[in-house]
């Protein structure tokens, strides 16, 4: 019986090493597809049951599926794409070298519609070089590449909108509420290199390494951290039959910095003007200017490498700012308690 | 002790096949929208109302679109809800390779469709998990 298994073993060894050979040093592994690699999430082939050639819309496929990852500029074609695990390699090399990893699969679910809107085709494709079936070219461009220019370096700060940090407005409640209306909140450097470029990174001899933009425009911001101070004090945001609007012009929201030989500082910089106008016959209008500025404090210079959180920091530190000047203009205050009294008490207000 | 060639072989066929079932088991995420209660929890969307909202309130409340759809009749945004149930709006970013969206871990996708008279008709939020 031991003399079997011991001729069976002496066979089988020589067939392990031919296989082995065979496979020149390469393992793979397949595995039911799992984990999400990139992209939005799945979309099986059973969700796709209900859409009807000809009858579904675009507004159906983008209630049903989200935001599509493609789209072409007339919008008569866009797709979603998906890349899953489906299984794994391993390479052996000599002297210790050699890798291993995941190995995936990319889907795309791709949509065309004709010009009124109602689905004319659809395909739903899974495959290693999928990706390459869809031109990039033909996409709409990235707006942050638009930002910096092609081959430049892009430095995203997500600076979110004040209504969701944690800090929010400050300031009393009003006794004499106004219903205000936003007007245009304008950023005068958008003609320096786009809507949410705020400033650059210096290289070498001070030539822009990388540009610095937001995730959301400058104005944007600035009107929602208006927006949320006003609405603290007592007053109402509404969209007609207001008491008084309110408009901007933001002459600086942005951030620089200073090299020195082992050092470097962050700078941000916030500048608007306000303009409240009351909405009377008299059409009586007050303009404010608030000025801020912040620094990160002096810091060794490769620590700054690694992180955009100075930037982040700074930015929300110049905007918490503004909100507490415009709490506690005084100026400012009174125009809109003589608005309110003037609602509250049906008459016209002394000013 | 000695270990056999069978049982060595035997093991790892064993091994194999329970890793093939526990990664069987990490379900790839699968895009569907959030049912009513989910989307009442996200507080900063609370004044999104079908035949109510506007597309001017919308705008000034959430700020620019992640993509428009015919015309402005359709807007989409991108957010996420951290742990303490705070919603973030992302703006869009884009694989340099591709040109496709980049999508954030558990970035949802929310969907206005406006009526001609700029009046919120129907809405949807899709998310991945």
């Amino acid at each position: 019986m031991k003399a079997d298994r011991m001729r069976l073993n002496r066979v089988r060894a020589p067939l392990v090493f031919l296989l082995l050979l065979a496979l020149a040093g390469c393992l793979v592994i397949p595995m039911p597809e799992h984990s999400l690699k990139a992209g939005h999430g799945q979309i099986k082939r059973k969700d796709l049951a209900p859409l009807k050639v000809g009858v579904t819309t675009r507004e159906d496929v983008l209630l049903r599926f989200g935001e599509p990852d493609v789209i072409t500029p007339d919008e008569s074609v866009m797709a979603y794409w998906w890349r899953v695990i489906s299984g794994y390699f391993c390479v052996g090399a000599p002297y210790g070298g050699g890798a291993a990893g995941p190995y995936c699969k990319d889907y795309i679910l791709r949509f065309e519609f004709d010009p009124q809107s109602r689905l004319t085709h659809f395909t739903h494709s899974g495959g290693v070089t999928v990706e390459s079936e869809l031109t990039p070219s033909q996409w709409k461009a990235s707006a942050h590449d638009r930002e910096a220019g092609p081959g430049q370096k892009v430095i995203v700060i997500a600076l979110p909108l004040y209504k969701y940090l944690g800090s929010g407005a400050v300031g009393g409640v009003t006794s004499a509420p106004v219903r205000f209306r936003v007007g245009e909140f304008r950023y005068l450097r958008a003609d320096q290199g786009g809507g949410t470029r705020i400033g650059y990174r210096e290289g070498a001899w001070g030539v822009p390494s990388a540009y610095m933009v937001l995730t959301r425009p400058p104005a944007e911001v600035v009107r929602s951290a208006v927006i949320a101070q006003l609405e603290a004090a007592g007053h109402q945001l509404v969209f007609s039959n207001a008491d008084v609007s309110i408009a901007c012009d933001i002459a600086a929201f942005g951030v620089s910095e200073s090299l020195g030989a082992f050092t470097w500082e962050g700078y941000s910089v916030l500048d608007v003007t306000l303009s409240i106008k009351a909405d009377t016959e008299e059409g009586m209008t007050i303009i404010r200017h608030f000025q801020t500025k912040h620094g990160t404090g002096v810091g060794v210079l490769f620590e700054w490498r690694v992180s955009t959180t100075p930037f982040d920091g700074i930015l929300q530190m110049c905007l918490q700012d503004m909100l507490e000047q415009i709490a506690t203009d005084a100026e400012l205050v009174g125009f809109l308690a003589r608005q309110g009294e003037r609602k509250q008490h049906g008459r016209r207000p002394a000013f | 002790m000695k270990v056999s060639w069978n049982a060595a072989v035997g093991w790892f066929g064993l091994l194999l096949i329970a890793g093939m079932f526990c990664l069987a088991g990490c379900a790839t995420p699968h895009t569907q929208a959030v049912g009513p209660s989910r989307f009442a929890a996200i507080n900063e969307l609370a004044f999104l109302r079908d035949g109510v909202t506007s597309r001017e309130e919308t705008l000034l409340r959430l700020g620019a679109p992640s993509a428009h759809f015919e015309g402005e009749r359709i807007l989409t945004y991108q957010l996420r809800v951290d742990s303490l149930g705070v919603m973030h709006l992302i703006a869009p970013q884009f694989q340099g390779h591709s040109g496709f969206r980049a999508w954030p871990d558990h970035a949802m996708s929310l969907v206005l469709v406006f009526g001609s008279d700029g009046v919120l008709c129907k809405h949807s939020l899709v998310s991945s998990e």
